[in-house]
């Protein structure tokens, strides 16, 4: 087990590595450069060149490359072109907010997901199964970013149920107003960002449900006189989530590198809505910082997912 | 076993109450409409079959692939639901279970089913031991877990595993460990009638001789009435008192297992008897090798069920069912050539 967990973290920190690099370049490789994009035509040239050189933009990019991953070494991310901050405590302001709507987010897919699959599983072929199945096509195959507007034309400029934007409404306050303030705010982006994660765990729940429930020792439960209810709870379910938790745990660690486009349209300032405004204002750290965190994101829910899977299947032994 | 066959025969004629009865019993599966305009059509898996099964007798029902033999044991264990027919046990009606919750609980503790596959009847999330105990802790034989664990691990050395095996998963044991798991799982509960569905055919010829033994033992041991369900002769007979044969969802024959293999049988029973493999050297002379396969289940030929492979089959067999008459005591045969008792 313990040598199992040393090559799964080798092998994750391996993928950071690659990663870094490669977002490192493209970056850099970015049409434009980020001192253009700031300085008025007035500026001299001796001062656009200093503000260059005090960027490190101004050697070649090999040296750059090596600059950056010692400081990476150290856990210096760098400063932000635009803000004048260290990267870290930039994405430290950003990552709780992107967490609170993954939170939000995996709560609806849990919850309504896995109950929605297995409701339509033990109705299979029924109206409710049949009607849940369009529902779960149209989900997957929606554009998210069109469910986004609408939902904020109808439920923010039209019943003015929810607000427009942003994640509280300033000033920032304090105590049980503020939460529920931000739980108002929260609704809206999750319900967007839920739709296509909450429609494959409907469809992979209710798929391998019904498989399972044609297995023979569903039949043997049966036979030993369980009934239908504790056939379900103790012999169906945990054998049908093997595929829903794979796909959960995969779409967490890509959602902790933030949702650009819901966070942009429901200006909820987490990492998508940084990396969105970052890209703008080609700001090199803090692109590589985002990335970075979403890199580490995903290896750890990569590791977690393996884990809890093994511990659900049995028959899976962690040492490949 | 053979002294046995004569008493289960005897038993018989000295009208003892059979402890399973079947009769009528039919299960029809409903094929999906593939065209908009479509007469339902039915696959006739168990049609009117009838028969008794008397106390501390070997049933065997022996068939090829597709007889209707697994589905029949299914729809008297209400596993399945029937489509029409009785099943009564102990002289009470029991159809599809439909009896009190007590009375369910009962049945099920007291008719066991031993599954066909091995590897896919046990679930491979839970504990063997758990999966033993289970039916112990549901049907109330087991007031709590310790009891259970008890008797399974005890269960666990009759059947000649280490009791240790309790902790283990399903996927750590080989097919015939898992068979016997099996078998410790429906004896858990103390059962009377066992269900044996094709209980041993996914096992190695080597391991077929050790668990048919041990379900010999076993019935001494609990006083066990067996339903042994199989494609193969060879085996049924190896532990079956009267065997019923199987053909297209209908019996062909119930016989002793004298006259099973005695001269008056139905021709499909012929052709089962000659393809046993015998451990000699001569040149075997009467091999009745049958032609083709079994026919479509959705549309079951018009006359006698089996008159498309028979070898003796007459114009007569084309147009006509034969019914299933008593040409000697306990011995019924489904045949037009049948010589009838005097």
């Amino acid at each position: 087990m313990l040598r199992y967990l040393i090559r799964r973290i080798g092998r994750g920190i391996l993928t950071i590595f690659v990663s870094v690099t490669l977002v490192f370049f493209i970056v850099r490789a970015m049409p434009s450069n980020p001192v253009t994009l700031m300085i008025s035509p007035q500026m001299s040239e001796e001062a656009q060149q200093a503000l260059m050189v005090s960027y490190g933009l101004d050697k070649p990019k090999s040296v750059q490359y090596v600059l950056y991953m010692k400081e990476l070494l150290h856990g210096n991310l760098g400063t932000s072109f635009s803000k004048r901050i260290p990267v870290t405590e930039y994405l430290a302001e950003k990552l709780p907010w992107t967490l609170l709507l993954l939170a939000a987010v995996m709560v609806i897919v849990i919850f309504v997901g896995i109950g929605v699959g297995l409701f339509a599983a033990a109705h299979k072929g029924k109206l409710a199964d049949r009607l849940i199945n369009i529902v779960v096509t149209m989900g997957i195959s929606v554009f998210i970013p069109f469910m986004a507007f609408l939902l904020l034309y109808i439920f923010a400029f039209k019943l003015r149920i929810c607000p427009t934007g942003g994640a509280y409404t300033p000033p920032k306050g304090a105590g049980l107003s503020f939460y529920l303030d931000v739980g108002k705010h929260l609704i809206l982006p999750a319900v967007a960002l839920s739709i296509t994660n909450l429609a494959n765990a409907v469809l992979y729940t209710r798929n391998s449900m019904i498989d399972v429930l044609h297995e023979d020792y569903i039949r043997t439960a049966y036979s030993k006189g369980c009934d239908s209810k504790r056939v379900m709870k103790v012999h169906a379910i945990k054998n049908a989530l093997i595929p829903t938790v794979t796909v959960i745990g995969m779409q967490i660690g890509i959602m902790v590198g933030g949702a650009t486009v819901t966070e942009t349209v429901f200006s909820w300032p987490g990492i998508g809505r940084l990396v969105y405004d970052s890209v703008n204002a080609l700001d090199y750290p803090v692109l590589q910082g985002a990335f970075l965190v979403m890199a580490v994101a995903v290896v750890i829910m990569s590791l977690l997912t393996d884990l809890v899977v093994a511990w659900l299947d049995p028959r899976i032994k962690l040492g490949g | 076993m053979r002294e046995e066959a004569t008493t289960a025969a005897g038993a018989e004629t000295a009208d003892i109450q059979p402890i399973l009865r079947v009769e009528h019993l039919t299960k029809l599966f409903p094929v999906k409409k593939k065209k908009l305009i479509e007469t339902k059509r039915f696959v006739h898996a168990v049609e009117d079959v009838s028969f008794d099964v008397y106390p501390g007798e070997t049933l065997g029902i022996v068939g090829e692939s597709g007889s209707g033999k697994s589905t029949l044991a299914q729809t008297i264990l209400a596993l399945t639901p029937a489509t029409s027919g009785e099943v009564y046990y102990d002289g009470k009606k029991i159809t599809n279970f439909k009896v009190g919750g007590a009375g369910r609980k009962k049945l099920r503790q007291e008719m066991q089913m031993i599954f066909q596959d091995p590897y896919a009847s046990l679930n491979p999330k839970i504990k063997v031991g758990d999966a033993i105990a289970e039916p112990m802790l549901v049907n109330g034989q087991a007031k709590s877990r310790k009891e259970a664990e008890e008797k399974a691990k005890h269960l666990l050395e009759t059947v000649g595993l280490r009791p240790e095996v309790y902790d283990r998963y399903p996927h750590e044991f080989s097919g015939g460990q898992r068979q016997r798991i099996g078998i410790v799982r429906s004896l858990s509960v103390n059962p009377r009638l066992l269900f044996c569905d094709e209980s041993v055919s996914a096992l190695d010829v080597s391991v077929q001789a050790q668990i048919l033994n041990l379900f010999n033992d076993l019935k001494k041991a609990f006083h066990l009435t067996y339903v042994f369900i199989g494609h193969d002769l060879a085996v049924i007979r190896y532990i079956s008192d009267r065997i019923l044969v199987m053909y297209l969802g209908k019996i062909m024959e119930i016989a002793s297992y004298d006259d099973l293999f005695g001269e008056n049988t139905h021709p499909y029973t012929q052709a089962l008897v000659s393809a046993i493999p015998e451990p000699s050297t001569a040149p075997r002379t009467q091999r009745i090798l049958l032609e083709g396969d079994i026919p479509s289940v959705v549309n079951p030929p018009k006359g006698c069920r089996f008159c498309q492979r028979c070898f003796k089959a007459q114009a007569v067999c084309f147009e006509q069912e034969p019914d299933l008459k008593e040409v000697g005591k306990g011995h019924l045969i489904r045949c037009h050539f049948a010589k009838e008792a005097e």
